[in-house]
């Protein structure tokens, strides 16, 4: 099995919120499964975004306020949002400044359920080449 | 225009991207014209208005300069962000059953920043609920 059924998710996410500007699934590891980001760096995106989504669930259980949601970090230029998939993957999403973030919280939650069933049942393995 | 604003753009065939000069902003349109962005998405790109924006890219497509893609089109295009470099081959063993790419200790990527990385991932995974 390969990661179509991945990449299918992510357009289908980026069709239902206006302002996605590219989507990756990573391992928690941080090593890219599938990426649909081709102005950015693949590697690095999901290196980063496990490492921040580690970091939030550390603050998160810190602080005491229970399970973390998403973390998301806002720049002048856009947003870029990481949902834990699972114990074993991470999705992050990038958006431009006009992303509605309401909207896509409520989106993304099916979108991570839909990847974590694809992963689970797929044997989904790191696509090279 | 309802579903123009949804559509996504690309430069028509045969329109050449690199050194063709249309001015009046139309060639950063064209270049940003990926068949991954709407209209809306481009004016965003570009720190324009949408309204403009839509309605310059409605005359390019017009004038035969853009063409909208199919809503799929993409999916083969995209695939161009998977990762090049070999890392781990697909068979290598998991120590867990989820079958997902791990990181191992000691295999750092091609680049030093790759190997910072895996030092700082390393720190941060999370940890059981024990702590």
């Amino acid at each position: 099995m390969n990661g179509d059924g991945l990449l299918a998710e992510m357009q289908a996410l980026r069709d239902r919120v206006t302002g996605i500007t590219g989507a990756a699934v990573a391992s928690r590891d941080g090593l890219i499964i599938k990426g649909d980001v081709p102005d950015l760096n693949a590697d690095n995106l999901a290196a980063l975004a496990a490492a921040s989504l580690g970091v939030a669930q550390r603050m998160s259980s810190e602080v005491g306020q229970g399970l973390l949601r998403e973390s998301v970090t806002r720049s002048s230029g856009g947003y870029v949002a990481i949902y834990a998939v699972g114990r074993t993957a991470v999705l992050v999403l990038t958006g431009d400044e006009g992303l509605d973030v309401g909207r896509l919280h409520r989106e993304s939650r099916t979108a991570v359920e839909q990847i974590e069933a694809l992963l689970a049942g797929g044997g989904i393995t790191r696509s090279v080449g | 225009m309802e579903g123009y604003q949804r559509a996504r753009v690309e430069p028509a065939p045969g329109v050449a991207v690199d050194g063709a000069v249309f001015g009046g902003g139309r060639d950063e349109l064209l270049a940003l014209a990926n068949g991954r962005r709407t209209p809306r998405d481009l004016a965003f790109a570009l720190g324009r208005g949408v309204y403009a924006t839509t309605l310059e890219l409605s005359r390019m497509q017009r004038e035969g300069l853009l063409v909208t893609t199919s809503h799929r089109a993409g999916l083969s295009p995209a695939a161009e962000s998977e990762p090049q470099s070999a890392g781990e081959p697909a068979s290598a063993p998991a120590a867990d059953n989820s079958g997902l790419p791990r990181r191992r200790r000691g295999r750092h990527s091609e680049s030093d920043a790759g190997a910072d990385m895996s030092m700082l991932l390393r720190l941060l995974r999370p940890r059981s609920s024990s702590d």
